[in-house]
């Protein structure tokens, strides 16, 4: 996942701004890590490399 | 890119192994997507910002990419789909976006580009939600739509685009599914190019 393309996501459930944490990078792109959104407590999983922006019973 | 060039190379992508009925998983035709993507191209619209929208296997992202668009985004709520998509993706180096989400939880206030591709699924009007969408996210937006729903689209995308073209294509689809009776049902589609 491309770092910059978190500006272009939101929370799902509360379309809140979500933080980036990465785990593992490879040439500014994010391979392993989650992005988190303060408001609901919830971490939406980047794997390998792509963003899963789903609530969890959809996963 | 020559369409009849395009074409082979995207008969090369990788295809769904195993389909899934409920997402109407059926691989967009190669030469189908080429004639999109020509006209799409033909149009000036592959130049900025592109989403695949429902991307599945990605065929319209990587098109999109090779034919010269900027920036593209693939977006697909199905995990095997994008699996696919990507390894179609990474075989021939497209910088391409994917995320998995639904697309009723893409913000337009997050998103814009300007051009939409999709083949969306046909059934349960789920296409007048892709449709909605698509319209909320681009200016224009390349779609595919069952011929037989015409008078339908045509009169729904009045209250929600300014204008739009049609092109008259069939539809060859191979046996996907058990359900299917035969081994190729051709049916009428539409590409629409519609207007914001």
């Amino acid at each position: 996942m491309w770092k910059n393309l978190v500006k272009i996501l939101a929370c799902p459930i509360c379309k809140k701004d979500l933080l980036l944490i990465v785990d593992e990078e490879r040439d500014n792109d994010v391979i392993k890590g989650y992005l988190y959104c303060s408001r609901c407590n919830e971490r939406y999983p980047i794997e390998d490399g792509i963003p899963v922006l789903l609530p969890l019973d959809q996963r | 890119m020559k369409k009849k060039r395009l074409e082979i190379f995207l008969e090369g992508l990788e295809k769904f192994s195993y389909p899934k009925a409920y997402l109407e998983q059926y691989s967009t035709p190669a030469n189908i997507a080429a004639e999109l993507l020509v006209y799409a191209k033909l149009k000036g619209d592959l130049s900025g910002s592109v989403c695949d929208l429902g991307c599945g296997t990605g065929i319209f992202a990587i098109g999109a990419k090779i034919l010269g668009a900027e920036k593209v985004y693939a977006i697909d709520v199905d995990e095997n789909a994008l699996e696919i998509a990507r390894r179609n993706a990474d075989k021939y180096d497209c910088g391409i976006d994917f995320i998995r989400m639904d697309i009723a939880d893409i913000d337009k206030n997050d998103l814009q580009v300007d051009t939409v591709l999709m083949n969306p699924p046909f059934k349960s009007h789920k296409d007048i939600k892709f449709l909605n969408k698509s319209l909320e996210l681009a200016d224009v937006v390349y779609s595919m739509h069952n011929g037989v729903t015409e008078e339908f689209i045509n009169n729904y995308v009045v209250d929600i685009c300014n204008g739009f073209e049609i092109r008259k294509i069939r539809f060859p689809i191979k046996r996907t599914f058990e359900f299917h009776r035969k081994n190729v049902k051709e049916i009428d589609v539409n590409i629409y190019r519609f207007q914001r």
